[in-house]
């Protein structure tokens, strides 16, 4: 059963190579089969078997990855000279800036995340769920939102638009808090 | 930083990137080589007697074994004894006060000195700073790799059509970025599950903290005990030592899908002593259940994390899949490849920006010499110290040779870039591998097969590397 669900996958991997840029049906029956497979594999085996069933379909697709490497045609086409995305500071101005959203992004969005998180749990705990879970929902929430907020953050224009994902997770986390 | 979705979002991946890339490398070389850390461990003591399993009277004996030897030292407040298996046929027993290996009756026959192994595993958990905040940076290092994966892929619009596209031969930034953004897609749920578990384990002490003093007078044993089972009330008037055996028994009899790997006493010769034996359960995610006993051997019965709560299954999940040691050595092997495809997306991510700096004439050839040190000179150093360790002894300070040397290195190559290039620090890695997996071949060749084998297999891989960057650049 296992290994079946892990040739399927395999099986997947290789539809959705067949049908990358070309037929996209075929990549989209791979991409089904692949869901379906992992689907079978969490049915019987739980999060072992989505475990074992995604690393599977990890490897295939980076052999694949691999393959169209080796046997990609050698060019000298010369790569375009695009800008840096960021540029190293050297004004103060640029400097306190940089500290600032560090300052926002780090600590900040570090606590509004572990706000948010803690007041989640409150709430669970006052539907009535127990210690254990309510710990380990605490524990997995903050990194989690931490790094939502990051990534919200740092796609902003400039830190004071960065001031809202953090403020909007405080906040949330107080109603939260005060509604448990 | 204006401009579109696709704009802010390179220019924050870029930040996020470059204020971490660093750490974030030396974390993902050494997770990389610490997937297999048992199988290093046997590799640097690789002359220890070995055993395939350990009866519940040698496990008995350890125990005894280990206090004779802590005999006019203050009393452990633990023992600990592992059980061998494929990884580490070995058992070891380990007190407040050392830790030593014992063969298959429970007799010592030498000292556990895996000091390079554990250099590795403290780079990998806690960069070698104090353990409590050394694990919350790292864990903060995971959220920031969390982080690189969202605005990665908000940055990469072509995410799709370009999924299987790796042009490796082509201009070297073409190729750099195309490895960067092919490996980084593909391994996306693994860098993902490998990063939250590592935030999850690493920050847990600052939730842990905050739940303590919300709900439990700043306890935090109270606030572990749900999930990881309740330590009873020392009493440290003397007793006689438990009965581990009946407990290792009673474990075979009444869980005999159950392997026993650890088992645990806690405050040993005391009226206030327990026992807890670890068993992993097959074809689980969780590390094990943790069945607890009384100082006679007596059932109490198992904590929960086969089939408690959802919490502690999940608690108990997160450390296997972060180290991918769930599924025996295919899985190890291919966290291992992963692994070393994160090393690269991190590698390559800073490169390309150097790059293009340098191409805009914006200078940095400081700057990529002091990468090409963190790249290059990282690995050289890991096996200089492998090297140290076997020369000088285990008791050499490994961690502070590391982190000197390596802020040497880069203060060197700040200062003289020239003296630092890519392609002989490439060069000379490659050589002190094979130089390394050559001489250990040599001088351990009576060792067992699969000690062997990871000198074959780093003498394959250094002469793979060396041949194909001879290739590429002829």
């Amino acid at each position: 059963m296992i290994a079946a669900a892990l040739l399927l996958i395999l099986v997947a991997v290789a539809l959705v190579r067949l049908g990358w840029g070309g037929r996209r049906g075929v990549a989209g029956a791979g991409w089904a089969l692949g869901i379906a497979a992992l689907l079978m594999l969490a049915a019987r085996d739980g999060a072992w078997g989505l475990a074992i069933g995604t690393v599977t379909g990890i490897a295939a697709a980076l052999a694949f990855v691999l393959h169209a490497g080796w046997t990609s045609p050698a060019k000298t086409r010369r790569a375009p000279r695009e800008a840096p995305a960021i540029l190293l500071p050297r004004r103060w101005h640029d400097l306190g800036r940089r500290v600032l959203v560090f300052v926002l992004v780090v600590p900040i969005a570090f606590c509004a995340a572990q706000w948010l998180a803690f007041a989640v749990q409150a709430v669970a705990r006052r539907a009535g769920a127990g210690d254990a879970d309510t710990m380990v929902m605490t524990l997995l929430l903050q990194p989690i939102l931490w790094a939502v907020l990051m990534a919200w953050q740092m796609t902003r224009a400039g830190p004071a638009r960065m001031v809202a994902p953090p403020a909007a997770a405080a906040l949330l986390g107080t109603a939260l808090w005060c509604a448990a | 930083m204006t401009g579109t979705r696709v704009q802010r979002a390179l220019g924050g991946h870029a930040a996020i990137g470059l204020l971490v890339s660093a750490l974030l490398y030396l974390i993902a070389l050494s997770g990389t080589l610490i997937v297999v850390h048992d199988r290093w461990q046997r590799w640097e003591q690789p002359d220890i007697v070995e055993t395939a399993t350990l009866s519940p009277a040698a496990v008995q004996a350890a125990m005894q074994a280990a206090l004779v030897r802590d005999r006019g030292k203050p009393p452990t407040t633990h023992l600990y004894i592992r059980l061998p298996n494929e990884d580490l046929p070995r058992g070891v027993v380990t007190t407040d006060h050392g830790a030593s290996y014992v063969d298959g009756s429970g007799q010592i026959v030498g000292r556990e000195a895996h000091s390079w192994t554990e250099f590795l595993i403290g780079l990998h958990e806690y960069l070698h700073l104090p353990a409590t905040w050394g694990v919350i940076l790292v864990g903060a290092l995971g959220v920031a790799l969390a982080a690189l994966v969202v605005t990665g892929v908000l940055a990469h619009p072509r995410i799709l059509r370009d999924a299987f596209r790796l042009r490796m031969r082509q201009d070297p930034q073409i190729a750099r970025a195309d490895w960067h953004n092919r490996i980084g897609v593909w391994t996306l749920p693994f860098v993902l599950a490998v990063a939250l578990t590592g935030a999850f384990i690493g920050l847990g002490s600052v939730g842990t903290t905050m739940l303590a003093r919300a709900y439990a007078g700043g306890k935090l044993e109270a606030i572990y005990a749900p999930v990881f089972g309740h330590e009873p009330a020392p009493n440290p008037a003397k007793a006689a030592l438990p009965d581990i055996a009946t407990a290792l028994a009673a474990v075979r009899t009444r869980v005999p899908e159950a392997v026993p790997t650890y088992v645990i006493v806690h405050e040993p010769g005391t009226m206030g002593q327990h026992v807890q034996v670890i068993a992993e359960h097959p074809r689980r995610l969780i590390y094990g259940e943790t069945y607890a006993f009384d100082a006679r051997g007596g059932w109490r019965g198992p904590v929960g994390l086969a089939d408690g709560a959802i919490g502690q299954q999940v608690a108990a999940s997160a450390y296997n899949l972060h180290f991918g040691n769930y599924a025996g050595l295919p899985v190890e092997i291919a966290y291992i490849l992963f692994g070393l495809g994160l090393c690269v997306v991190t590698a390559t991510g800073t490169s390309l920006w150097l790059r293009k700096r340098q191409r805009r004439g914006l200078g940095g050839t400081r700057l990529t010499a002091c990468w090409s040190v963190v790249i290059w000179g990282t690995p050289l150093l890991i096996v200089a110290l492998a090297w140290l360790r076997a020369l000088a002894g285990p008791d050499v300070p490994l961690a502070t040779v590391f982190w000197s040397a390596l802020a040497a290195a880069i203060a060197a190559a700040a200062a003289r870039p020239s003296w630092f290039p890519d392609v002989a620090l490439r060069t000379i890695l490659a050589a002190a591998l094979i130089a390394t997996a050559l001489v250990h071949l040599l001088l351990f060749r009576t060792a067992p097969g699969s000690v062997l084998a990871i000198d074959v297999i780093v003498l394959a891989l250094a002469i793979a590397a060396l041949t194909l960057s001879r290739r590429r650049s002829a």
